[in-house]
């Protein structure tokens, strides 16, 4: 254990050092919380007196209380693929900063693991910080009945469910970067998936609601909607496809050639 | 002590590096020499273990690379500029690399110091010049004060001075008692500052030894050089072919 401490610490120092230095971690964390909060409250504030079943409102089918709120995780969602997605690239862009991350560290695998978790529990800090502000204030503008600090068990869970998806979407991306060596290759697969194609998709064909977005949004999206699987069930299917994503960009990056 | 030991790799029908042993002695300066294309880089990659080899072995004090725990200690390594992000510090670059091998800080200002980069400590990267990045690899190869170096043309980009400063300091490095492999393509430029050449084109090692080993009926080791890789280089036979038709 001490043996496995030893090896860990300084890569865990180094690897952090580099995602918390990178200019594109803040800023993207920082857009995620501060422009969803915002957006929250206007949205929640102009609602309020208004009818649920008012033909001004978006949906005449009122949207339970307990996923109020979650339709504002679009901005953060597409901002930590991003941060995913650099986190991936920025090993392999012009200065070919990775010879020098494996020279340093040359048990490649151990890498892997350390970039992956890193990532993982800081997207999951982002989520959690942006989606928890996002329903206090949601619940505080509105008015909708539920103490907006102490929220309800079910709010909870769906926020809980929104952590999981936005963490295993990055793992996603992060995975599909290192197998491109390129933050672009994530970009453009999973951007589109995590603004909407894949519940677009699953309204149309049934089959697409196991793609892991679609799979993953089960864990915090309304299911009067229809185009879910159930939350378990969804939450499985997405952490499936991470771990299958994964495996292969973990077997690459030990493997290939610099 | 480095020992290369029937190092070959292919890629697909290529072979980039064709049966190569050599090995490279503590408190000497190894050159080790060849055109653009022999397999210098192949070999120094395999021997940091960045590429893997089709066959062969090379060690670095009885040791794969890749089985070396905080390996900055014992082998420090440049290859082809300082591979670093663009956008980082020169200080920020050396810090994580310190950090990731648990170096001490201080060794990051001693190592800018030691390479004439503390002016530019807090310069980015990508704002660097060749000769600068060349400096800041060399400055992160050296910070833990290892036993073995590798270094992979670290003469390109640097101007008359710069290539001045890198032949006394490995000779210095040498003096020490330390391993210091180095490549080039450029026969002169080692011809003073190496003790032991290795010389290899189109993978294979044409001759290995001191200075009057290489040389052999020459008048120089450069001559040797020329003699040796002439009827090995692509172009320049090529070039002959045309000449005589």
């Amino acid at each position: 254990m001490s043996g496995l401490l030893r090896s860990a610490l300084p890569l865990a120092r180094s690897e952090s050092m580099k995602l918390f230095t990178a200019r594109a971690t803040g800023s993207l964390a920082a857009v995620a919380i501060l422009g969803t909060w915002p957006m929250a409250w206007t949205n929640a504030a102009s609602a309020v007196g208004v009818a649920p079943d008012d033909p001004r409102l978006f949906s005449s089918e009122p949207v339970p209380l307990e996923y109020q709120g979650f339709e504002m995780a679009g901005i953060g969602y597409v901002l930590v693929v991003a941060l995913a997605a650099v986190w991936a690239g920025s090993e392999y862009g012009g200065g070919t900063q990775i010879r020098t991350t494996l020279l340093s560290t040359p048990q490649r695998l151990r890498v892997f693991l350390m970039k992956a978790l890193l990532l993982a529990l800081t997207v999951a800090v982002i989520a959690l910080l942006t989606m928890w502000g996002t329903l206090v204030i949601t619940h505080a503008a509105s008015y909708t009945g539920i103490d907006p600090w102490a929220l309800n068990p079910a709010i909870w869970a769906h926020l809980g469910g929104v952590t999981i998806a936005w963490t295993l979407t990055a793992l996603i991306a992060f995975a599909i970067g290192v197998l491109g060596r390129t933050a672009i290759l994530p970009l453009i697969l999973v951007v589109p998936f995590v603004i909407g194609i894949g519940d677009f998709l699953a309204g149309i064909w049934g089959g697409a609601k196991y793609l892991p977005t679609a799979a993953g949004a089960a864990l915090f999206s309304d299911p009067a909607s229809g185009i879910y699987l159930d939350p378990l069930a969804g939450g499985l299917i997405h952490a499936a496809w991470a771990v299958v994503l994964l495996t292969a960009a973990a077997v690459a990056f030990v493997r290939r050639d610099l | 002590m480095i020992d290369i030991s029937h190092l070959v790799k292919r890629h697909g029908s290529h072979t980039a590096v064709d049966d190569v042993s050599f090995t490279a002695l503590p408190g000497r300066v190894t050159g080790f020499l060849g055109p653009n294309g022999a397999g210098k880089s192949s070999t120094l990659r395999i021997l940091l273990g960045l590429d893997r080899a089709t066959s062969g072995t090379a060690l670095i004090g009885g040791s794969a690379y890749r089985s070396l725990e905080r390996p900055l200690w014992r082998v420090g390594a440049m290859l082809d500029g300082p591979g670093a992000h663009n956008g980082r510090t020169a200080r920020a670059h050396l810090r994580w690399v310190a950090q990731s091998n648990a170096i001490p800080p201080r060794r990051v200002d001693e190592v800018l110091e030691l390479t004439g980069l503390s002016h530019a400590a807090k310069t980015r990267i990508g704002r660097f010049s060749l000769g600068m990045g060349q400096r800041l690899g060399i400055a992160a190869a050296l910070l833990g004060d290892p036993d073995v170096l590798v270094l992979d043309e670290p003469t390109n980009g640097l101007d008359p001075d710069g290539i001045r400063w890198i032949r006394r300091f490995l000779r210095s490095l040498a003096d020490d008692g330390r391993t210091v492999l180095v490549s080039s393509h450029l026969m002169s430029e080692m011809q003073d500052t190496a003790d032991d050449f290795v010389v290899i084109a189109r993978g294979r090692v044409l001759a290995a030894g001191t200075a009057a080993e290489v040389t052999g009926i020459h008048d120089t080791v450069e001559d040797a050089f020329f003699a040796l890789t002439d009827e090995h280089t692509e172009h320049r036979a090529a070039g002959e072919e045309g000449a005589s038709a």
